[in-house]
């Protein structure tokens, strides 16, 4: 695929110290994708990328793509074990790292880029199309069946030319890139979108530390814009003092419930327009946003769509362009589809909409959310399905049955509980099923609360429900 | 606060067991400690203080030391 990178803004990598942009941002790329070329990377094969959030991330993202090749973009933090299930997946022709550390459990061929001579000549797949794969995002089954969302140039180019439609001016300054880049908000959102519209983007370091500098970060960077989950702000009103500067223009904030007291809290801190988005990887990230300048503040609101439509979905599939029910969306910049897995997609595309497994109201005014059918676990942005922990734990040789499900929390929105139930006559020991699921399981998606249970509670109706074992646990037993 | 007691806070608030704490614990120090369970854990000080922490004083917290001395 061509794409024209002398047009790009500089990516400034705060952690590596470097900078790239224009000629010599297309230069590193042409030498890499040299490489790539000459490994076999081609139209039809997958790349997958094992680093993320760094300048050489992008370069090897823009290498993948010259090449006509489709890159996978995986978390770096995945443990050997996720990364050798999700590899053996997405059947990728290798993966990219950035470390030694990074190279272990995939089952193919690590490579590491960052020595590759840049070069004059770019060499552009003559064979791509517009309805090639561009990306593979994983939104969950690192450790059971993945579920990797596939994005067509096509869906990406869309999405990013509605963003800057909607968005303005504000992402041809300089974004503040706050997410994973393997996170469809952190890649499209806030990277693609601007660099696309000739914007900079700064990579800083997550965690912590950013939102103890956020303030400090946004004047000396003369950041405009920048995106992110509503836990980085309960932190950075607590930690950091706001920008004075005056740069930053305008704010998104999405990938989990906005509460109106939080959004009107950010408004005041950066003295920025803050928008509540609406956004899903499916739909390669924002699809609508509401504005607290032109929209105002309120609980669950997110506006009018950003191109496409929305529209409700009743419970006995009737869709209705207004009322409550399930948001369902078609937006030009849908995914293609779960990848190798018809089973998923045809679950949630039906008639040419997707269902978000949102619960709320369409009405003139736009889209207000009011909370999740699906059931899925929100920690800090990050979505966790809680099958998938329960099968993991299960697999524990003292474990008779488990029951993952959401804590609420008042900085991460939700975290991770377990309740488990030990097999009879062997010792319960908590401590080994924690080991056992901290050596196969990324950190964001480890329960931190264990209940050991002697029956997992369940509905009048004896149903498993995660609401009741929650309830139950939370309510009435210690842990 | 006593130091004991100041540890007793602390591994209530990061739902990990006292002996789990060295003296010399830093965020990060243990895999319960992280940058989330960090906000956790200066939301139940404000709690038991009764009042906000100002931003210089929040961010400034960073160890058991540093805990032990906003709580005295």
């Amino acid at each position: 695929m061509r794409i024209d990178l002398t047009k790009f803004g500089h990516i400034h990598d705060l952690s590596a110290g470097a900078a790239l942009g224009g000629e010599a941002l297309s230069q590193a790329v042409a030498g890499r994708a040299a490489v790539l070329r000459a490994k076999g990377a081609g139209r039809g094969a997958t790349v997958a990328i094992g680093h993320g959030g760094s300048l050489s991330f992008f370069i090897d993202l823009f290498a993948v793509w010259s090449c006509g090749a489709t890159a996978a973009c995986i978390d770096a933090s995945l443990t050997p074990g996720e990364r050798a299930n999700v590899s053996a997946f997405a059947k990728p022709l290798l993966v990219l790292v950035s470390s030694d550390a990074e190279a272990e459990g995939w089952g193919v061929p690590a490579l590491n880029l960052a020595d590759a001579p840049s070069s004059d000549e770019m060499v552009v797949s003559p064979q791509s199309h517009l309805d090639d794969a561009a990306v593979i995002l994983f939104t969950s089954g690192t450790t059971g069946a993945p579920k990797g969302v596939v994005l067509t140039f096509r869906a990406l180019f869309a999405r990013i030319a509605l963003n800057h439609a909607h968005i303005g001016k504000s992402v041809t300054g300089r974004a503040l890139v706050t997410l994973p880049t393997h996170f469809g908000h952190g890649l499209i959102g806030n990277a693609l979108t601007p660099l696309f519209a000739g914007g900079e983007i700064v990579l800083a370091p997550r965690g912590l530390g950013l939102a103890k500098e956020l303030g400090r970060l946004i004047d000396a960077e003369r950041i405009t814009f920048m995106s992110s989950v509503p836990t980085l702000w309960r932190m950075a009103l607590k930690l950091s003092n706001p920008p004075t500067g005056g740069t930053l223009a305008r704010v998104h904030v999405g990938s989990a419930p906005l509460s109106s007291a939080l959004w009107q809290d950010i408004a005041g801190w950066s003295s920025a327009e803050t928008v509540n988005c609406l956004g899903i990887t499916e739909t390669s990230n924002w699809i609508g946003g509401a504005s607290s300048v032109k929209d105002g503040i309120e609980d669950g609101f997110v506006g009018r769509p950003w191109g496409g439509s929305v529209a409700v979905r009743l419970d006995d599939g009737r869709i209705l362009s207004h009322g409550e029910g399930e948001i369902v969306v078609q937006t030009p910049s849908l995914m293609a589809g779960y990848l190798d897995r018809p089973d998923l997609t045809a679950a949630v595309l039906e008639d040419g909409w997707y269902r978000t497994g949102d619960q709320g109201l369409v009405d003139a005014r736009g889209v207000t959310v009011a909370g999740r059918i699906k059931d899925e676990i929100n920690r800090a942005g990050f979505k966790i399905q809680p099958a998938e922990l329960d099968m993991l734990i299960e697999q524990h040789e003292a474990v008779a049955e488990a029951c993952a499900f959401a804590i609420p929390d008042a900085v991460s929105g939700e975290i991770v509980g377990a309740a488990v139930r030990f097999k009879p006559g062997v010792a319960a020991d908590m401590e080994s099923v924690k080991a056992f699921c901290r050596t196969r399981l990324r950190r964001e998606a480890t329960p931190e609360r264990w209940f050991t249970v002697d029956e997992i509670p369940r509905t009048a109706r004896g149903k498993v429900s995660r609401e009741a074992v929650r309830r139950t646990l939370m309510e009435g037993a210690k842990p | 606060m006593s130091p004991t007691d100041v540890k007793a806070f602390v591994a209530e608030a990061l739902q990990v067991d006292v002996a789990a704490l060295a003296d010399d614990l830093r965020i990060g120090g243990i895999d319960a400690w992280d940058s989330l369970a960090h906000m956790r854990l200066l939301t139940a000080i404000e709690e038991r203080l009764g009042k906000p922490l100002d931003a210089e004083t929040a961010a400034g917290i960073e160890s058991l030391s540093d805990i032990q001395r906003v709580l005295a």
